[in-house]
Parts: structure tokens; sequence; C-alpha cells
């Protein structure tokens, strides 16, 4: 993100909602309610699935393909049926394409810098953000929205409806982190075989997730109930 | 002497047994047509005397191994007769002669690339004749100037500038025209022409290459890499530019002509070879299609005529033709409605894409419009830096005084959204609007033209069936159609009236080819002619060459030789022993004594006999210093003496060696010296 950047605002309430949902929650009697995260690459990641619906759709469908293939019969079925959930949200707002937040640069450029809109948000005390010291390479920084910041968004949550989407995009992200992280963003094998990181960047993304959703789900749970 | 008649009558009569349609008038048509005459009576230019060198300054910045550089100024008077530089190797002597040779021809090939740098300026004095000149070559960085100039002329005078200049010259291509120019004007030499084929990849053109004076400057230098060849090395002269040297260092009469004559020979059998080439594969190839064509025809006429005898029935293919065009023109719609439907998707497609960037922006603006005053209305607190609080109050007067950020001192943004936010989101839905108008319209015409291809496919399927099975009542109702064999017959004839045309306009070109022939005979043969009889009118020279080689190459210790020729194809030839040879058949150590008194005798002859236009100029750089032993050098030494004494007013050789020896055999003063830790600059 770039002093540049048009619309400048909404990318800052982004990431003050993605902070939210990402960070852990830390309760002291002194600070109060606060999210911390130590990893500027973790966050740049969850932007990233929070920014491309189209992205996230298309892991889950493949997420629910390989569970289907290497998971025992029931747990595979109520697995994959919490993972209908999600994606039958996506498909019927039809709002995928439309709701994707392009970097300049993509697919070049997927992970979003937010030296900028960090500074702007410590300025105005809704954010700490210092060196964490702590010893693996991706904890470079200890960002911590602060009290301040959680009621502030808690009110941009209550006032602002376009951004409920991020939020329910948000909790989605959240519950599937520890499987979303197992993809390699510069590969995105996810994609694999009909399309490529530089064809998902430029074509609508629904008829295909359309397709591999009715694929997936049609045959395998005709198959499992 | 060769004059013109006599050359149209020998050719005439040497012809005359074999052509005799070749007349004398024709003969001479053809030769005059060359040029032949004309070259036969321009006179060569006069020389005007020979070449000395009289003083040589070389200034430039020496570079030391450290790195530093150190400026150097060499000057020497060189004088008539033999001047030496004896020094150890890498004291810099070759490097003076190829400096003199850079300033008299324009190449600096020999001097080395390294040395090249340290030099930044060569003057050289010299004279033709009577007349005084100086050459000066500046470089400065990759450039490189100079000019020649009239009289003897110093450095500084040069650069006071009130000269009077000859030629000048701004690069290296400009230098080497120049100073081809003034010397081949002042020493009276004359370019010979030679064919050859390009080195250019598929350039199948002959062209004729000339010699120049830095090709006749080869025959004055002698250095240990030329030891191999008498006079320029046989690997690079192409068009025997060795001969061609030879000739006019010898000056032979009428070189000139015969090098212009046996150039329009070549010229005329490259003409003869690529006609006659050209019409005999077009001549059979026509000759094969008209016979195959009236074999043809003949077989046709007798299927015509057997028809006809047994009355054969005429078929009206007329409503065949007719179903055929109609599916052609359904085939040809088909194809047209396809590309149209195409070119529709291709639009759709990019309609879809704008619908989806217009709907982006569209979402983008609303959140913006939503949170921008939300976000707006936060008050700076503190540096995002530092993190030291910011005084509301203070910050507000400051940044109300300056108009800069209190933080960061940036003039202060006054809104990041440019444009009212809800006219720009009626303009936006206005613009998805309209283009989604054009997306639904667009996909009713790709519907219509899907149907109308649909179709026009199932019509042209239906005439396809019918026209299938109508050829298939044909078969079997006719074993030949005599509707085709018409057709085939028409076709024929107008095909044989074409080839028999083509045959017409061949015999023209025939005649053209049999004129190229008529001129590459006459041409060659009078070059033969010229040839032999220019070798018979110089004979006399060539043989006092030959004998003064011999005399030479004897005193510079080449064991038993007994004779030199030079033959009609001017190749020199040594007998030693009892043994015919070339120079290349000599071991090494005899090659440079052979090849110096070869170049000696050329140059003696010049000198001694006012034979020939050599500039009587020879600079010969460590002659023999692995390669000869050392009672051979000691001779040779001498002999170079000897010339210096008998001849040291009409010859002038620059010479240097390594050879300490050599000092105590040159006449005092000749040669400057160096010891073993000096250079010469």
């Amino acid at each position: 993100m770039t002093q540049d950047m048009a619309y400048f605002e909404r990318h800052v309430a982004r990431l003050l909602i993605v902070l939210y949902f990402c960070g852990a929650p830390v309760n002291s009697l002194l600070d109060g309610e606060t999210r911390q995260i130590d990893s500027v690459a973790a966050l740049q990641r969850f932007d990233f699935w929070v920014r491309e619906p189209g992205h996230l759709a298309l892991a889950l469908t493949h997420l629910a393909a390989t569970l289907a293939a290497n998971s025992a019969r029931e747990m595979a079925a109520r697995e994959l049926i919490a993972l209908r959930g999600p994606l039958d949200r996506l498909l019927v707002a039809n709002l995928i394409d439309v709701r994707r937040v392009a970097l300049p640069g993509a697919p070049y450029n997927v992970l979003e810098d937010f030296d900028y809109a960090l500074s702007y948000l410590t300025a105005r005390s809704l954010v700490s953000d210092r060196p964490s010291f702590g010893k693996t390479r991706g904890a470079l920084h200890q960002i911590v929205l602060e009290t301040t910041g959680i009621a502030f968004v808690r009110r941009l949550l209550a006032e602002c409806p376009m951004f409920d989407w991020y939020r329910a995009q948000c909790e989605v992200v959240a519950q599937y982190t520890p499987q979303l992280d197992k993809f390699d963003l510069a590969e995105m094998t996810y994609l694999a075989p009909d399309l490529t990181p530089a064809a998902a960047s430029t074509l609508p993304l629904i008829p295909i997730i359309q397709t591999r959703y009715e694929k997936v789900f049609g045959e395998i749970l005709n198959a499992v109930v | 002497m060769l004059s013109f008649e006599k050359l149209v009558h020998e050719t005439a009569r040497s012809l005359a047994p074999d052509h005799p349609d070749l007349s004398n008038a024709i003969v001479r048509d053809v030769l005059i047509d060359a040029g032949i005459d004309d070259c036969l009576r321009d006179a060569t230019p006069i020389p005007q005397g020979r070449l000395i060198v009289h003083h040589l300054h070389i200034a430039g910045d020496k570079l030391r191994p450290d790195g530093s550089s150190a400026p150097f100024c060499y000057q020497r008077a060189i004088g008539g007769g033999l001047t030496a530089w004896v020094g150890h190797n890498g004291s810099g002597k070759s490097t003076l002669l190829n400096c003199i040779l850079w300033a008299l021809t324009g190449s600096d090939g020999g001097v080395p690339k390294r040395l090249r740098s340290w030099i930044r300026e060569v003057v050289v004095q010299f004279s033709v004749g009577a007349q005084e000149f100086t050459s000066r070559v500046s470089r400065s960085g990759e450039g490189l100037s100079g000019g020649i100039y009239r009289g003897l002329l110093a450095s500084d005078q040069l650069d006071l500038g009130i000269v009077d200049t000859v030629a000048r010259f701004e690069s290296r291509d400009d230098m080497r025209e120049a100073i081809d120019r003034f010397f081949m004007q002042h020493l009276g030499i004359t370019t010979l022409r030679w064919t050859g084929h390009s080195a250019e990849k598929d350039d199948p053109d002959l062209h004729a290459h000339s010699t120049t004076w830095r090709t006749y400057a080869q025959a004055m230098h002698i250095d240990d890499d030329s030891y191999d060849y008498l006079i320029v090395d046989p690997q690079k002269s192409y068009g025997r530019q060795d001969r061609k040297i030879l000739e006019m260092m010898l000056g032979v009469e009428q070189a000139r002509t015969v090098s212009e004559i046996q150039v329009q020979a070549d010229f005329a059998k490259e003409a003869y070879g690529r006609a006659r080439g050209k019409v005999s594969s077009k001549r059979s190839n026509v000759a094969d299609q008209i016979i195959l064509l009236e074999n043809e025809l003949a077989d046709v006429s007798a299927a015509i005529d057997t028809l006809q005898d047994t009355a054969a029935p005429i078929e009206d293919d007329s409503a065949m033709v007719a179903r055929r065009e109609g599916r052609a023109a359904l085939i040809g719609e088909q194809n047209r409605l396809s590309q149209q439907i195409a070119t529709m998707e291709g639009q759709r497609g990019a309609i879809e894409s704008e619908i989806l960037d217009a709907e982006r922006s569209k979402v983008a603006l609303q959140e913006q419009s939503e949170v921008e005053y939300l976000l707006n209305s936060l008050v700076v607190v503190r540096c995002p830096h530092c993190e030291s609080m910011v005084n509301a109050e203070e910050r507000l007067a400051a940044e109300k005084h300056t108009h800069n950020c209190y933080v960061c001192s940036q003039p202060i943004q006054r809104s990041r959204t440019h444009g009212d936010l809800k006219n720009l989101l009626g303009e936006h839905d206005q613009e998805i609007s309209s283009l989604r108008a054009t997306f639904r319209r667009l996909q009713r015409d790709i519907a219509d033209g899907l149907t109308r291809l649909a179709t026009c496919r199932e019509e042209a399927a239906q005439l396809g069936r019918e026209l299938e099975s109508n050829v298939q009542q044909e078969r079997e109702g006719f074993s030949v159609s005599y509707a085709t064999l018409l057709v085939r017959k028409g076709q024929i004839d107008g095909q044989l009236e074409q080839l028999r045309r083509s045959a017409a306009e061949m015999d023209a070109e025939q005649e053209e080819v049999e004129m190229a022939a008529r001129w590459n005979l006459i041409l060659q043969t009078a070059a033969d002619l010229a040839d032999a009889e220019v070798f018979a009118l110089n004979e006399v020279s060539f043989a006092r060459l030959a004998e003064l080689t011999v005399t030479l190459a004897t005193q510079f210790g080449l064991p038993e030789l007994r004779a030199v020729t030079i033959d009609e194809k001017r190749l020199v030839r040594l007998k030693q022993g009892d043994t015919w040879m070339t120079h290349g058949d000599l071991a090494r150590s005899e090659r440079v004594k052979f090849k110096v008194a070869f170049h000696l005798a050329l140059t003696l002859l010049g000198a001694r006999d006012g034979l020939g236009r050599h500039p009587t100029l020879l600079i010969i750089d460590t002659p023999g210093t692995a390669e000869v032993n050392e009672a051979d050098f000691v001779a040779m030494t001498k002999d170079l003496a000897r010339i210096h004494a008998l001849y040291g007013d009409q010859i002038q050789i620059l010479m240097a060696t390594a050879r300490p020896e050599a000092l105590h055999h040159l006449p005092s003063g000749v040669a400057e010296t160096v010891g073993e830790d000096a250079t010469f600059f």
C-alpha cells in the first residue's frame, strides 16, 4: 500500500478489520482488550485471502477435493459440508470477481506493503508497531491493535455496511488459516490444472469456481451420502 | 610495344582457325565496347622521384606497470642509405618502424594495440624527389586526425598552424584515402584491377577490386611474420596481389592494360555462364512440357473422336452446377457468420471485462464514501516513528499557520478523493447500465448468428447429399465425360500456345547467350595474348631482377643457388642444386635470406638502373633474429653496409635488429643503440 494509492482510507479500513480478525486476542487489566500479531508476513497472507475471494474459493475447492480423496468417509462428509457453507455464500452472493481488490502489478505483486498504512494508524494511536526481537525470520514486528483500534473497528463494522463483506471473509480465512498457510503463494498450486497465476489475475473466476464446485461436491457428496 | 590494332589483329588471327566468323571488325567492336582502346591510350603517370624519410618524431604518454603515466618524446634524424636501431627485444625498435609505416601508409596494424594508446602524435618528415613533405598523425582518445603538409616541419611548427596543407584527414578511413591518393599521385603508381567474389554471404556477383598505395607499400616492409611468403601472404592475397605488386614495382609496361583486359574477360565469362545456365534450364523445361502436352492432346483428341463416332449423349449439368454454386455460397456464408460470431464473442469478452472493472470501481467508491470521513476524523496524536505524543492544539495552530503537516512537514492534503463521490457513483451506475445494454445486444446478436449458422450448415449439408447422389448417378451413366474432354482439350491448346510463345522468346535469349559467348571468347583470347606479349616485352626486366637476386642471395649465404626465374605467370622460382622450387619450399632460415635479397634486388634495380617504380625505401625489421646463423647474419649485414656505401644516395634502408654483433659491421653513425634495460622511448 503506497501513499499514492487511490482511496487510501478503504484500504486502511480493510487492514483494521484484518488486524482485528488475524490478531491474537490479549486481555490485560492495564491495557484492556488488544489484538496482537507477531509477523507481517502472516498479516500479508491473511490480507491476500481477504482481498482475493476468487483465490479463497479456489483454494477451498481444492481443499475439499483433497479432503475427499484422503480422509475417512464419515469425517470427510462432515468437513465437506462445513466447507460448503462459505463456498455457497460466495457463489450465491455472486460477488467474487467484483469484490476482488487487486494490487497494482498483480500477479507478480500478491502481498501488500503495509508500511504507510501502519504509520497512518500508529500516528492516530489505533495501532502500535514495534520490533519484536523474536528469533524467527518472520517475526520482525510486533503489531498491536490497541483498545482504541478495537473500538474503532467495531464502530466501523456497525456504521459501514459495505465492510461487512470483509468481516465475513475474515471469519472464513481465520477458520481455515492452518490449511491455507500450507499453500505457497509463489506457486499457487490450487489454481492448476486449468489456471495459472497470470490467467487468474485477469479472467473472471466465477465460471471456473462454479465448474469446480459442481464437480467436487456433485461427485463426492453423491458418492459419500 | 602493344598497340590496339596489333591486339585486334593478333586476337582475330588466333581465333580464325576455329571461329572463322569472328572477323577483325567484330573483334575490334568487342574490344572497343569493353573499353580496351581507351585503356591502351591512357598514359601511366610519371613518377616524381624516390621516397626518402628524413626525420621521425613520436610523442605520447607511457603507461608504467604501477598505473602511472610518464610523457615521452622520441626524435631521430634519418639520413639516406642505411639507418639502424639495435636493441634487445621489447626495446621498441619495431614500434618505431611501424610508426613510420603508419604515417606513410595510414595502416597502424603493425603498432601493438597497447602501445597505440600511449602515442599522442607521430610526425614523419619525408621527400618525394625534390619536393619535401611532413606527415602528421594525432590521436586523442579514440579519435584520429592529421594531414600531409608541404615542407619539412617540426611538431611545434605544425602547432602554429601556418602551414601549406596538401591533404587533411579527420578519421582512420579519411587518412587511408588521403595518403593513398597522395602517394599514388607523387610516386606515379596506378591501380591494377582484378576480379573476385565478395566475401559477403549470398552475394553471387563478381566484383572488381583494385590495388592501392597500401598494397604496394607491402613490398617495402619485411618483418619476421612475413618470411614465409615472398611478397604478400597468399592466404590473404585474393586475385594474385603479389603479381600486381611485382609488376608495378618492376615498372612492367602496360601491366594496367593486361589487368583491365583480364577483368573484362572475367566479367564476360561470368555473364556468359549465367546466361547459358538460365536459358538451358528454361529451354529443356519448356521443351519437355511441350512434348508432354502434345502427347496428352493426341490422346484427348482420339477420345473425343471416339465419342463423336459413337454419338455419345451430351450431358446437361446445369442443375448440378447450380447446386454446387448454391453450396459454395452457403459455405461462404458459414465462414462469414463464423467470423462475425468470433468477432462478437471477442467484443463480448471485452465488454464483460469493462463491466467488471466498472463494478469494482463502484465498490471501491462505495467503500471509500462510507469510511472516508470516519477515518479522516481521527486525530494525529503521536509520531509514527518515535511515538512522541503530539500536542493537538499546538499541531492545529502550526498546521493552520504553515499548511504543512506537523509531523512530517509535507503539504497537507485536503482530501484524497477527487470529485464528488455521489456524482461519481451516479456516473459509474450509468456506465455500467450502458455496458450491460451493449452486452445484452451482443448476446442477442451472437444467438441470432448461431441460429443462422446452424441453418446454413443444414442447407449446405442437404445440398451436399443431393450432389453426392447426382455424381453417383452420373458415374453409373457415363464412363467418360465428353464435356470434361472438351474442356481439357481447350486447356491444353491454351497451355501449348503459351509455351510456344515462351520458346520463341527463348530463341531471342539464345542470341544473347551467343553474343555473351563471343565476348567471352574474344576477351579471354585477347587477355592471354596481351599477357604473353607484355611478358615478352618485359622479359629483360624480369631476367635482370632474377640475376640480381641470385647474386645477393648467394652473398647472404643461400647455399647452392644456381638460378632464379620469373615465369610467364610471374611466379618466382629458384634452382637450388639441381631442383627447381619456390620460395615456400626453402628452409625458414633460407627464406629470410632469399626474401631480403629479392627485395633488395627490386630496390636496387630502381636505384641503379632506373627500372620500375619502387619507392626505393626498404624497411627491414629484425632480419633473422633466430633463423639465421651468425656468419650469415654478418654476411647480410656486410652486404647492407656495402649497399649503403655504393647506393646510399639512391636507396634508403631502415633496419631494426636485436643482434648486437651488427654493430661491428655497420658503418659508424648509422646505428642507434640502447642498453639491456633501456628502451628507445
